[in-house]
């Protein structure tokens, strides 16, 4: 079989599982307690071990083994995992990272440095192993594969305890149903209806409900403990009851006295011996037919090394891991993002011929206006469902924050708490790809500038460890952000004197400025606001670079602050960057498009309600004064004086601050594609892009933040340099 | 082998012929074909067939109440429930109350076979 088509899908799944195995260590760490953690972990080598085998990543398979096969004996021993033996845990996970990047090529020296890591494994574990449990030897030091591999918890081994006090035997059943049989979970059902009848069921792999909910391919496994009859009777009811395909039951063993040591799960012996694994089970059914209930173990490391690659790859299909990728598949298909793209684009396309076929076919005949209008609903249909598409949770980008900021904690001696929430809030997937960078700055900056050192938050009377908030929800037609920490917070002061060190404002103006200006001015280049810089933040790269990431994803980041309280920044993006809603208006004679999310409000003004400060228009809006740009002129078109008693203004905000743009008529409301302007206009101030209308004519879009920005200049050059 | 007798019960007039046929094919006698569960379950008391197949939704009375009404009047009736895709937690219901298998619509004719010979078996 070639696998090399399902690379792309390894990838992705891998990924997905190392976020999820990071996470797990992550939760550890904090309750070392916490066994289902360690289980997850532990299941999620285990599938990854699985899912490289299949693919042939030899160097990948074998570093997922030693892992899953170190938390094995953690859990089997019911030891708390210490920090040291926690840290091992991430190093070994950096480094099956780093072999998931080339999982086809692995060097030598990449084999040497896991070999030296699994050295330090052995000796923690042996640590463990040998001082702390009375001589008890560790699992792996002498059991075989196959059945001790269920997840037993400590009711589960209270049970199989006491069955065998009371001389009942506990069996496991292993059970693989027909291919092609429909309504599997009601087979369940027969079957475990069946076992209840001669047996006491203890656990099963994957679990009842996973089963009973059909999240399973072909085969599981029970483990159940004899209460009447004999495993012969429980086969043959079992084996009658329609589409079971295979009944096989063995005696359960506990692996402890079965001899026939194997090295451990250090050994080269098993590592090799890892990719027949999971089909040791099927391979005995098959060769040794189902006389057998009781294993050995000598003979199953034997079949091990006979089973070849290719059989693993066959043979792998009925096994429980694979039985995950499919569970997972049959809900989900992967698509190439270009393909949503594509589609995205082409929907993009509809939406405008929809708007252009209303206005051409209205009113010319009925029928036909009743068929516009239910091609109308469709496309809208079309485009809601297309849009969905292209949406993923935001955990994607959330999920790598609380490895890094532990990371942080350890390298910097900070003691800081992440807490995430709302991380299923879903954002159109370019908006999230661009979103790391911005987020990983202010995470960096927050733990960095934002929260103290322990020593100085005790003397502030605040708890040692300090809080970062990370925060997403929905709001309208907007995904809003928040970044929060619970440290120094932003002195309006320093930031303000700073501006005037740096030119940024007048002394004169730092004065005007209110505290929530002044902290907004951090937003400007060159502002470090810690008094050391160190090299996670403080290189140079500033706020300035978050909020220009951000506003070229026509979002917008503000920042409030309380001394020693508190720092927050929220961001609010636009929940697709694709088609936006805009307002036409038309200033001297051109119909531009201003994005709705940051239109505030639209009034007419009479001329007489225009007032002048320092030459500059303004107009006083419920007692605030905001300044009036003509839109054209802002563009740096000639404009052409209006003379009317009464003129429309559109009120903008953007970047903390409101304008009003005077234009000749606001034309309506329309939602638009967005088309890039191409390299050769690129980078064009104040302009987001091009789209074309319903009647085939070319609109250019208002970067309202862009342009304010040059508004800025605009009234600085009129009153304070000219 | 005597040929066994088979009572089906479904309320449409092709899915009886489909299930006759099949049944037949595999030297089976259908006895009699009722249309809903009253008539089930009155044809069952009749003729008492070696073996019943019952779908699940029917007019006047549904398969799961015929069923228990015959486990009741014979605790030994051998039935099989036929039923669609999707109705899962009525087949677990047919199963409780006291039916031996099921196939599923639309049918595979070697998998009615299969389940047949088990049945025996």
């Amino acid at each position: 079989m070639d696998v090399s088509q399902y690379a792309e899908l390894f990838q992705a799944e891998a990924e997905e599982y190392m976020q999820v195995l990071n996470q797990c260590l992550l939760n550890l760490e904090k309750n070392p307690k916490d066994t289902e953690e360690l289980q997850e972990a532990f299941r999620v080598a285990h599938s990854l071990k699985g899912m490289a085998g299949t693919m042939g990543y030899q160097h990948v398979c074998n570093i997922a083994h030693g892992l899953e096969n170190f938390m094995e004996d953690f859990k089997t021993l019911e030891r708390e995992p210490g920090p040291e033996v926690i840290d091992l845990i991430f190093e070994a996970v950096d480094v099956l990272q780093e072999a998931l990047e080339q999982p086809d090529k692995s060097t030598e020296g990449d084999r040497q440095k896991w070999e030296q890591l699994l050295i330090k494994m052995k000796k923690v574990r042996d640590k463990v192993c040998n001082n702390e449990d009375l001589g008890s030897p560790c699992k792996h030091d002498n059991a075989g594969f196959g059945e001790d591999e269920l997840l037993l918890g400590a009711m589960d081994k209270e049970i199989l305890r006491q069955a065998e006090e009371g001389g009942n035997s506990p069996y496991i059943v292993n059970i693989s149903l027909n291919e092609d049989a429909l309504m599997k979970s009601v087979r369940v059902h027969m079957i475990f209806k069946a076992m209840e009848e001669f047996a006491e069921i203890v656990i099963s792999d994957p679990s009842r409900q996973e089963l009973e909910e059909e999240r399973f391919e072909r085969s599981f496994r029970v483990v159940l403990v004899l209460e009447a009859g004999t495993p012969e009777g429980l086969k043959e009811a079992l084996e009658h009851i329609t589409d079971v395909e295979r009944v096989e039951i063995n005696l359960w063993g506990t692996g402890e006295n079965d001899g026939a040591a194997s090295a451990g799960p250090l050994s080269e012996a098993e590592s090799e011996a890892v990719k027949a694994e999971d089909d040791t089970g099927k391979d005995k059914v098959s060769e040794e037919g189902t006389g057998v209930y009781k294993e050995q173990p000598e003979k199953e490391n034997q079949e091990v090394k006979n089973t070849t690659p290719e059989n693993e790859v066959s043979e792998k299909a009925p096994s429980g891991d694979q039985g995950q990728g499919s569970r997972a598949a049959d809900k989900m298909v992967r698509v190439e993002t270009q393909k949503l793209d594509d589609l995205v684009n082409l929907v993009g396309e509809m939406v405008v011929a929809r708007t252009r076929i209303t206005e051409i076919g209205h009113g010319f005949n009925e029928d036909l206006d009743s068929t516009i209008d239910q091609l109308k609903r469709s496309i809208t249909n079309l485009q809601d469902t297309a849009m969905e598409l292209r949406m993923v949770p935001i955990d994607q980008v959330f999920g790598r924050f609380p490895r890094m900021v532990r990371d942080l904690c350890r390298e910097k001696g900070k003691k800081v708490q992440l807490y995430i929430s709302g991380e299923e809030t879903e954002l159109d997937r370019s908006i999230i790809n661009r979103l790391s960078d911005p987020l990983v700055h202010l995470l960096r900056n927050a733990f960095d500038h934002g929260v103290e050192s322990p020593e100085v938050r005790k003397d502030k009377g605040k708890n040692p460890e300090g809080s970062i908030y990370l925060n997403a929800r929905h709001e309208g037609n907007q995904v809003v952000i928040t970044v929060e920490d619970d440290g120094s917070g932003i002195d309006p002061q320093k930031i303000g004197s700073m501006a005037v060190e740096k030119g940024v404002i007048t002394e004169d103006e730092m004065n005007q400025l209110s505290k929530d200006d002044l902290i907004s001015l951090i937003f400007f280049s060159g502002f470090s606001t810690s008094d050391e810089i160190t090299d996670v933040s403080g290189r140079g790269v500033g706020m300035d670079a978050v909020r220009n990431s951000i506003e070229a994803l026509h979002g917008t980041v503000e920042v409030s602050s309380e001394i020693n309280v508190m720092t927050r920044f929220e961001i609010r993006l636009p929940l697709t960057l694709a088609i936006i809603t805009t307002l036409l208006v038309k200033s001297n004679g051109q119909l531009y498009a201003i994005p709705v999310e940051v239109i505030n409000e639209n009034v007419y003004l009479d001329s007489k309600e225009i007032k002048t400060i320092r030459g500059n228009p303004v107009v006083n809006l419920r007692g605030e004064v905001i300044p009036l740009y003509t839109l054209s002129s802002l563009l740096g078109f000639e404009h052409t004086q209006v003379n009317d008693e009464e003129c429309s203004v559109v009120i903008v905000e953007a970047t903390n601050r409101k304008a009003g743009f005077i234009v000749d008529e606001l034309v309506g409301q329309q939602e638009i594609m967005i088309k890039s302007l191409g390299s050769f206009l690129k980078g064009l101030k104040g302009i987001a892009g091009a789209t074309v209308l319903g009647d085939g004519s070319v609109t250019l879009i208002i970067d309202v933040a862009g342009l304010l920005s040059e508004g800025r200049d605009y009234v600085e050059q009129n009153s304070f340099s000219g | 082998m005597l040929s066994k007798t088979v009572l089906v019960v479904d309320d449409t007039a092709f899915m009886r012929m489909t299930l006759k046929n099949m049944l037949e094919k595999n030297g089976y006698e259908v006895v009699a074909e009722g249309e809903d569960g009253v008539k089930g379950v009155e044809l069952y008391k009749e003729l008492k067939p070696s073996l019943v197949t019952m779908d699940i939704t029917m007019p006047n009375k549904d398969g799961i109440t015929a069923i228990k009404e015959i486990k009741e009047h014979d605790p030994d009736a051998l039935i099989i429930v036929v039923s669609a895709m999707g109705q899962k937690s009525l087949v677990i219901e047919a199963l409780n109350a006291g039916a031996k298998d099921f196939v599923v619509k639309p049918f595979q004719p070697d998998r009615i076979a299969e389940a047949l010979a088990k049945l025996e078996g």
